[in-house]
Formats: C-alpha cells, structure tokens, sequence
C-alpha cells in the first residue's frame, strides 16, 4: 500500500498544469486550468464557464459556454466556441401553467459558412392558440435565418448571447401574442467550413 | 474568474450510495474521488448524510493536496426513468466541502432527464411493498 501511494505520488508529478484560453471573440481572457502528462491530451476538451464569470456581469449567470481546445502552444491552451446553453434551472422558473412556451429548432448557416443549430425558445403571457403558436414558431424561423445567414460566426454569436437575437424575436412576435420572455435556450455549431477547420477563424464583426 | 486553482465537485447521490469525483475544469481528468463503501462497512449506510460528510472531508483533503482551492458544483440525481431529486448524501455533502476549506462556486444540477425514455422498472401496477 505505501508503495502503491508513492508510485501515485510520482506519476502525478509529471503532469503539469496548462492554463486554458478562451476563443478570440470573448477576449482571449484565462477561463481555467487543466492538468495533463501530456499536452496532445488537451486537444478535445471541453470546458464550460459561464458569461458572468467572463465579463464579470453577475445578471448573466444562467448563460453556459462552451470552448473546445484546439491548439496547445507552451504551458497555455488556446479555445474555440462550440456552443452555449442556458442552465436548466433558468429555464425552468421560466415555465409556469396556463402559458405557452413555443420551442423551434432552426439549422443556420453564416456568412462564413459554419453550419450552427439555434434553439430559441418563446415564452406568452397567456396561454396562446395552436394557430397562433403555429405563427411565432415560423416567425422565430424567419428571424433566426434572416440574421443568421446575414453574420458571420463572431457576430451571430454576439447577438445569440448578449440578447439581441431574442430581442428580435420578441419584437416581431409580439404582434401575434404577448410574450413574457424570449430566449435562445441553446446553440450548438453542428459543422465547421473545411478550410477553417485548422486555423482559427479571422477577426471580424464587433469583438467582445 | 478569482484566483487559484478551480475543479468540479461531480456529486452523484441516489438513496443506496453517494459518489464524489472532483475533476478539473474540464472533466477530463479526475483529482480525487471517493464512494460510500470506501467510508463506511455497513451497506446500508453508504447513502446517509453523515457518511457524505466524511466522504467529502476526505476528498477535499486530497484536492487540497493537488492545489485545487475551490469547487464547482455539478448535483446528479439517478434521473433516466428513476428519481429526480437527489438522495440524501447530496446537502451534507455540498456542506462538508465548504466546511472543509474549499471555496464553493457554482451550484448546478445535472440529472439527466430523458425527452422521453424507457418505462420505469415495477410494473403496470407500480411497485407494491
């Protein structure tokens, strides 16, 4: 047994700590360390952090993020964005009785051609009918993909997670039913264009 | 986010057994972890609160030892087709840890529930004891 705890001892020294770097459109700023014997291992991972943790914003908790690694370059870690979420239980004090809540599920592509999926979710006053939820449904549709295929990645994102896509789909759907709350519940980034594939994507649209 | 090492408290707690694994940031790699049955003889025990907070004093003092000062919290019930809610080791747990010296961040919730699974085990007429 004391053996045992030395030899565990001694492999644990040989990891080494890196620390992980967020993606270029949230600031590059440190988002967490991770540890490894190996820095080829680090290619992969996934790490979550939230948007208030980022920008130091306490009203935007309920916002996960995403960032896979993809480049390890010295003792850092360098990321990319691979989608956000809200946290459940957000979504969750959101749902009350007699309301609706209209999910819809629109696949996008940007103007630099990353395939993203965005989940937006639309919550009523009321309950509202099957017509009329019928009708926001195509309407968050519509304005999902008319934003959509008008951005590139960078300002898609900006505008999924800082509020302005939803503020978008609140404006345009209220006319058909009042709405208590819209929110783009998740967003997942389904395929990469093959040629960014290797390098980061370009600077472009308003940095975070 | 502040200073220091951070890591993931995954706590797994059902009403037979209470597991604590804490990982770093990424999951990827597990600092410490221990179950009931390393803590207490009786199967019977393996879930009760007093354990959990052993439990946890113990890991902590190993990722303590690894240079972690704080924990994430991710809560995991059974969930699929089984209970929601997590079982009775999950408070004490989250407690001791803090007593224990380890900054608590985020608490978060990670019962998988199913959009729509499998039929829950005990038949037709539900369990009948």
């Amino acid at each position: 047994m004391a053996r045992r705890s030395q030899r565990k001892s001694e492999r644990a020294k040989v990891k080494q700590w890196f620390k992980v770097i967020g993606p270029e459109m949230f600031g590059r700023s440190p988002v967490g360390e991770t540890i490894a014997n190996d820095p080829s291992k680090l290619v992969g991972r996934i790490i979550e952090t939230t948007l208030g943790d980022l920008t130091n914003n306490f009203s935007k908790q309920n916002t996960k993020l995403r960032f896979k690694v993809d480049k390890v370059a010295g003792d850092s870690a360098y990321t990319k964005f691979v989608g956000h979420e809200m946290t459940t239980d957000y979504i969750r004090s959101l749902v009350k009785r007699r309301t609706s809540r209209i999910d819809s599920i629109v696949d996008v592509v940007t103007t630099d051609g990353y395939q993203v999926r965005v989940k937006p979710s639309c919550f009523t006053v009321k309950r509202a009918r099957a017509n009329q939820v019928k009708t926001i449904r195509d309407l968050a549709r519509q304005v999902v993909l008319e934003r959509g295929s008008t951005l590139d990645l960078n300002g898609l994102i900006q505008e999924v997670v800082l509020g302005k896509l939803s503020l978008d789909i609140y404006k345009e759907a209220k006319a058909i039913y009042p709405l208590r709350r819209v929110e783009v519940r998740k967003t997942q980034i389904m395929a990469e264009p093959a040629s960014a594939a290797s390098g980061p994507v370009a600077p472009s649209g308003p940095a975070a | 986010m502040s200073e220091g090492k951070w890591g993931i408290a995954h706590i797994f707690s059902s009403f037979n057994n209470t597991l604590i694994t804490i990982t770093d940031l990424t999951g990827a790699e597990t600092l410490a972890k221990v179950s009931g049955g390393m803590v207490v003889k009786a199967a019977r025990d393996e879930s009760s609160p007093y354990t959990a907070m052993q439990m946890a004093m113990q890991v902590a003092e190993q990722a303590k030892a690894k240079g972690i000062v704080g924990v994430h919290v991710k809560v995991r019930a059974p969930g699929g087709n089984r209970q929601r809610s997590p079982g009775p080791g999950a408070q004490a747990s989250i407690r001791a840890l803090a007593r224990a010296g380890l900054r608590i961040g985020r608490i978060e919730d990670a019962t998988p529930i199913p959009h729509d699974g499998t039929k829950p085990s005990g038949g037709k007429r539900g369990r009948r004891v």
